[in-house]
């Protein structure tokens, strides 16, 4: 049953994942080719005082990506269950609909995780080539809130996409907002050292959302 | 039973969201202005003037409630406004005695500032050593150093240590009994300074250390501090008069100057620092020093002579926004408020405000009234919606929100 799952989302996301990968890989190529352009033609040690004294962001283009990853992997998985209700004939398997609904975030969850891993891991890897550990280490505080968001969304999103109703939907949109806005908070480079845990303990907190949004849906709201 | 708590799960999350979103909409329209008047110590006259803005205009006062024209009270503090009068040739001759010298007047300013943020921020822990005795002004060296299990080199260039230099500070540093690594430094990590005094390092056993580059060289002095000295921050300066080195905060919030001349602390007299809230603004002139704090509830000032002893002190307490009606209402919608930021850190953090006054139980009341009202209209039975009504109560209009935008419904 689980490969059948694993095999019948797939399908869904296979095309965004991949072009979501493609595309992050790229910008976080572009974001060190600018900095070894910087690095070239300016002073290095200019470079990094920029980075150490000025608390220059060179990597401010990252923001929003693993937003969008988390946002396009929960679209593509879950829009295409509830055109003309599809999700029913999942939920009308012989097998517990909640652990169904279940393997199915957790896939596209494993998916999006493991896009943005990828990012990370390219992104502190190159860093590691260009700059000490230090401003490695203070860039990944930095952009973890980011990464984050980018879990938080994919979650919120399959959320509010299975909801039946449009009139909660709107809702839960401007809900998902304010909470995926307090993921940008930092205001500072490396200030989000305290608040890593606290987004971790929200993010599993909506991370079972969807059942929510199935169980209305299995009620009958319309 | 998973259904009922992803529920809950969510209707927590919206109701820190709300902590968070609703007290920040309602501040960002009703906020109000509190303005710290400006606090001068006359040396003509020996007493404290004010300058407040009031109304969108300045407004100069002593202390015994007498008002001045801007002119009149320039003409009180002479020292304070020395280059008003420069320009318009009415500096005094002499003061108390002293001739007043105007290029002396100009060394012997000084004004720094230290936020209680600086004291609670993020830190490269990487920093530039300059050339102490350059012959070409100030420019940014090609590495930056750290202090760990030995001090290093990294070169920005190549991102690699540079070996020979980092055994050579090392060494200069062990060979004056520093044990690596260190726990505090101070320093202007900044070119754009009039001089170069390098750094000033504690090591783990709390001895200070003074380490500079001269001529490419290491010179490292070890400066004597009282047993247990445990420094907070070490805040240097440039200023021209080149009395003191820096400004040395302690773990238990005492202020202390590392003087020039001899490398001794000298403590200032001031008992009731707390680095972690106030604002210390430190001003100094050809007769006194003047530091002032400042936090949200008030505003003190300590007079200190060229001699460290204090001359004169002034607290002045200002209003408090939770007296005022926008902190009132704020009590009244709110239980408690949530923030990310605050002005005396520049960590983020879940920072919450639980308010004293329990005014918001009048409002928590009517919303469970709702509730309760909206349950019985929808048929739905009491019982199993007694922790919604909790949640009500003790979290006012947030947990009303969540729960009603994610319904408890019975089907």
């Amino acid at each position: 049953m689980l490969k059948a799952i694993i095999y019948k989302e797939w399908i869904k996301i296979k095309k965004v994942s991949l072009f979501l990968l493609l595309i992050g890989v790229l910008i976080v190529i572009g974001i060190y080719s600018n900095v070894r352009h910087e690095l070239i033609i300016k002073d290095a040690e200019s470079y990094w005082n920029g980075i150490l004294q000025q608390r220059t962001i060179y990597f401010s283009v990252l923001k929003f990506i693993p937003l969008i990853v988390g946002l396009l992997i929960a679209v593509a998985q879950f829009v295409p269950e509830i055109v003309d209700k599809r999700i029913k004939l999942t939920l009308h398997l012989p097998t517990n609909e909640e652990t169904i609904v279940l393997k199915m975030v957790l896939f596209g969850f494993f998916c999006t995780a493991s896009i943005l891993a990828v990012f990370m891991g390219m992104f502190l890897g190159m860093g590691s080539y260009f700059f000490p550990q230090e401003i490695v280490w203070v860039s990944f505080l930095t952009t973890a809130p980011w990464f984050l968001a980018g879990v938080a969304a994919y979650f919120l999103v399959s959320f509010i996409v299975l909801e039946p109703l449009w009139k909660q939907r709107i809702f839960y949109m401007l809900f998902g907002a304010a909470f995926l806005g307090i993921f940008f908070k930092g205001r500072f480079p490396g200030s989000n050292e305290y608040l890593l845990w606290p987004f971790v303990g929200l993010i599993a907190c909506i991370s079972i959302a969807t059942l929510f949004s199935i169980y209305r849906f299995r009620k009958g709201e319309m | 039973m998973l259904p009922k708590l992803s529920r809950y799960l969510l209707v927590f999350v919206a109701i820190f969201t709300m902590g968070y979103v609703l007290p920040s909409i309602y501040k960002t329209f009703f906020d109000v202005r509190i303005s710290s008047p400006s606090f001068s110590y006359s040396v003509l006259h020996k007493k404290f003037y004010a300058s407040k803005y009031v109304d969108g205009q300045n407004r100069f006062t002593d202390m015994e409630g007498n008002e001045y024209t801007r002119e009149e009270y320039m003409d009180e503090l002479p020292i304070n406004n020395f280059y008003y009068h420069l320009g318009k040739g009415t500096l005094p001759d002499s003061i108390m005695g002293i001739k007043l010298n105007p290029g002396q007047l100009r060394q012997e300013n000084f004004y720094q500032g230290t936020a209680a943020m600086e004291f609670a921020m993020p830190d490269y822990e990487l920093n530039p050593l300059f050339e102490s005795a350059s012959d070409f002004g100030i420019t940014l060296p090609k590495d930056v150093f750290r202090v760990k299990d030995r001090m290093e080199f990294v070169v920005a260039k190549t991102n690699e240590v540079d070996e020979a230099k980092s055994e050579e500070y090392t060494k200069a540093l062990k060979d004056k009994g520093f044990v690596f690594p260190a726990k505090v430094l101070g320093g202007i990590p900044s070119f754009m300074k009039s001089r170069d005094d390098g750094w000033f390092i504690q090591d783990s056993n709390l001895q200070l250390f003074h380490l500079k580059m001269v001529k490419d060289k290491p010179e490292v002095n070890r400066i004597n501090i009282p047993e247990g000295f445990k420094i907070r921050k070490i805040i240097c300066n440039d200023h021209a008069a080149r009395e003191f080195y820096a400004t040395i905060v302690t773990e238990d919030n005492k202020i202390y100057l590392l003087m020039t001349e001899d490398y001794n602390i000298q403590p200032l007299p001031i008992e009731d620092f707390d680095a972690d809230r106030q604002t210390m603004v430190m001003g100094g002139n050809l007769f006194y020093k003047t530091v002032i704090l400042m936090d949200e509830a008030f505003t003190k000032v300590y007079v200190i002579d060229r001699e460290f002893n204090k001359v004169d002190e002034l607290k002045e307490e200002l209003p408090l926004k939770s007296e005022m009606t926008i902190g009132k209402v704020e009590q009244f919608l709110f239980p408690f408020s949530i923030t990310l930021n605050k002005s005396t850190s520049l960590f983020t953090g879940v920072y919450m405000k639980k308010y004293v006054s329990w005014s918001w139980a009048i409002l928590s009341a009517v919303l469970v009234i709702v509730t309760l009202v909206l349950i019985k209209r929808n048929n739905r039975s009491f019982k199993n919606n007694i922790l919604d009504i909790i949640l009500v109560f003790f979290t006012g209009i947030f947990g009303f929100i969540a729960v009603h935008m994610f319904p408890n419904k019975e089907y």
